[in-house]
């Protein structure tokens, strides 16, 4: 114990009373709460390097506000992910309960209305930030080759978050979002030959009703979440493999 | 301002003239402070959020199923029908039985792990289905592993009517 703990005191014999030795003690203290974990485990694992690899990894002069929009729109992703679980943990996917699930997380669970909220509007933000995203890429050019694949893969999560949308606005299955869904689930009808049996399968029967809330409840919670995952991990790989695009 | 240089040298290199000097040190300051700043901020985040994550994730009592009446009455002839009448006193199962023209009311929570015991009319016990444990009519027990007999309720027959609490 004496060893770590003397490394750690944050009290050194006082050298000279102007060479700010009392703001170091002072930071010294606050590195007590943090050290003892994190120093520990840096001489093992090498956090310390591994972060400034990643954080201090030098971009071009050009990149500026417009290049930040990516990394929010993941952030408001990683925002969604939380909340999402969190709201999971009350929510009730059935035509009987959901809608008074939805009413209990806003009104009682305690900060609900919080998460709830950060949830609807992280899901309208996200896409208001992905639309900037595309643009700046499209403004820039960033779509050409090597980078073509990366904006397909771009486009998929794009598409992919209109699914996140659409299956996530029918699980408070009040009138509003029940409508939306009866008129949202005819329009895939209108793609030639597999129409039809696209919009069956998307409601699982005729009507919306269980089935459908039950679909769209697996769809919004565990497949989109995995392929989502997925498709980032890909965008991600790729753009740091080719490097971001060149100035205007 | 160049004669106000305190003494850095630790952090000044042997031909650093007292200018730069100042600046190495100024810089060291404000990096100091803005990881404090950072610090402090990222503490306060994750401080702020741990509340507001354990408050959400505790569950709240008015969302349960605790409570419930202190004291339950049936009518009598109920356990000409069945060997044990089930009931809730207070949330808590509660099973009651006449033996000998006697009424007894235990809790029916197993006291080894919590298995909801059953009553066997031949050997006038009750018997868990878990790892049979039994308990006689008084509720102590017969054969383990049960640590601790079950929990008995005061009975009232009231003419027709029977009153558990």
């Amino acid at each position: 114990m004496g060893r770590w703990f003397g490394k750690l005191w944050p009290f050194k014999r006082e050298r000279n009373p102007d060479s700010g030795e009392g703001l170091r003690n002072v930071l010294n203290i606050a590195s007590l709460f943090t050290g003892v974990l994190y120093g520990e485990l840096d001489e093992r694992l090498d956090f310390r390097a591994a972060l400034s690899k990643a954080l201090r990894k030098p971009v071009p002069a050009h990149v500026n506000f417009w290049f930040c929009f990516g990394g929010i729109a993941f952030l408001i992703f990683l925002i969604q992910v939380v909340t999402g679980v969190a709201l999971l943990l009350y929510y009730r996917p059935t035509v009987d309960q959901a809608y008074a699930s939805v009413v209990h997380i806003t009104n009682v669970v305690p900060f609900g209305w919080l998460t709830r909220g950060f949830h609807h509007w992280g899901a309208n933000l996200i896409m208001v930030v992905v639309m900037i995203h595309a643009l700046r890429v499209f403004m820039y050019g960033a779509y050409k080759p090597p980078r073509d694949f990366n904006w397909v893969v771009g486009s998929l999560l794009m598409f992919g978050l209109l699914i996140f949308g659409f299956s996530g606005y029918l699980l408070p299955w009040n009138s509003l979002s029940y409508w939306a869904t009866v008129v949202g689930a005819e329009i895939p009808g209108a793609i030639p030959l597999i129409g039809d049996d696209l919009v069956y399968f998307i409601k699982g029967g005729d009507t919306v009703g269980q089935l459908a809330l039950t679909r769209f409840f697996a769809f919004h919670v565990v497949l989109m979440p995995l392929a989502m995952m997925v498709l980032l991990l890909m965008h991600f790989l790729m753009i740091r493999r080719l490097g971001i695009s060149g100035p205007l | 301002m160049s004669d106000a240089v305190p003494n850095g040298g630790e952090l000044q290199p042997p031909d650093a003239t007292g200018a730069a000097a100042v600046d190495a040190e100024r810089r060291q300051f404000m990096h100091r402070m803005l990881n404090l700043g950072l610090g402090l901020w990222a503490a306060g985040a994750v401080g702020t959020s741990a509340y507001v994550a354990g408050r959400y994730v505790w569950p709240q009592p008015e969302g349960g199923q605790t409570g419930g009446e202190r004291s339950v009455s049936f009518p009598l002839a109920k356990l000409d029908q069945e060997p044990m009448v089930k009931l809730l006193v207070e949330g808590q199962p509660v099973g009651v039985v006449r033996v000998d023209g006697t009424v007894h009311a235990l809790g029916l929570v197993c006291t080894h792990l919590g298995c909801l015991v059953g009553w066997s009319p031949e050997a006038r016990q009750m018997v868990c289905p878990c790892h049979a444990s039994r308990y006689d009519i008084n509720g102590a027990v017969v054969q383990g592993p049960a640590p601790a007999p079950l929990k008995r309720y005061d009975v009232r027959v009231a003419g027709d009517t029977v009153v558990i609490s």
